[in-house]
């Protein structure tokens, strides 16, 4: 018989629930995001240095915060992603290339978006972000 | 021996991003801060009501097609037409998005703000590009290559 494997649909649930709400209480869960500035090109290689090789925003209301929200989201199977919502004001004229998401203790970047037109945000506005880090991606 | 490892499905991500101006989208006054902590309503004087501000553009992934399983004729040209699309479509909101920052406090079609109706074909994808670039299709709301409403 040919030895077959997969990884299960409730293993991906608890996976995202671990990543979602500090299952391993040692700051490896989704928590923080920071804008970006300046060139951005999203990168397998980034780190929490430099994310997209742009450069980390730390003034006009887009420095590194803790998002508004993070949880457990359904996308392709149950509670297979983990969903983060914040809303940045701007207090500044700014211009942001893209946002990172980063772990619990600030030193992972777990996923960055490079817009291709950089949003030269002026005093007052808003962005409202919203992002998934799906672990099941297709049935 | 052979073995089934397939992860039906690895890891993925998806942003959006909703750019709003600080101002009611009813009366044009400034905005308050926000209402509540994980709440983009933001309290206006003038309207006495929360409100979210004036969609300015809102960016939105496009996924890429998935390269091909086989090495057959037709299987590398679906894949090669999907890239096709998928640079036209990608090139589609990236101007898209450019003309409604530019003009964040003009009236233009609602869909250069949105983002939807997206094209989701590469005959769409030449269609929506080239309506984007002519003036009087944008102001009209007209098919360049139809001359009809889309």
């Amino acid at each position: 018989m040919t030895q077959t494997e997969k990884p299960t649909r409730l293993g991906f649930a608890e996976v995202a629930k671990r990543m979602a709400i500090a299952g391993d209480g040692g700051g490896s869960c989704f928590k923080s995001i920071v804008g970006l500035t300046g060139a951005c090109t999203a990168s397998e290689d980034s780190t929490f240095a430099n994310p997209g090789g742009a450069t980390k925003l730390a003034a006009n209301g887009f420095a590194l915060q803790n998002a508004d929200t993070v949880y457990q989201h359904s996308v392709t199977v149950t509670n297979d992603s983990v969903e983060i919502i914040h809303i940045f004001t701007a207090t500044g004229t700014q211009s942001v290339s893209g946002f990172a998401i980063e772990n619990d203790d600030d030193d992972v970047v777990f996923m960055e978006c490079c817009f291709a037109t950089a949003i030269p945000c002026q005093v007052g506005d808003t962005i409202s972000i919203l992002a998934y880090y799906q672990f099941k991606t297709s049935a | 021996m052979s073995q089934n490892n397939s992860l039906n499905g690895a890891l993925g991500v998806y942003w959006e991003a909703d750019y709003r101006s600080g101002r009611c989208p009813q009366c044009n006054g400034l905005l308050d801060q926000v209402e509540k902590e994980h709440s983009p309503s933001r309290f206006c004087k003038k309207c006495s009501g929360y409100v979210l501000g004036e969609l300015i553009v809102k960016q939105i992934t496009i996924k890429p097609p998935t390269p091909p399983m086989c090495a057959k004729f037709s299987c590398i040209l679906k894949y090669s037409k999907d890239l096709l699309t998928y640079t036209l479509i990608n090139l589609y909101h990236t101007k898209r998005v450019k003309y409604a920052i530019d003009n964040r406090n003009k009236k233009i079609l609602e869909r250069y703000r949105t983002g939807s109706p997206s094209p989701m074909t590469l005959w769409q994808a030449i269609h929506a590009n080239i309506k984007l670039k002519c003036p009087i299709c944008r102001k009209y709301n007209v098919d360049p290559l139809l001359f009809s409403r889309r």
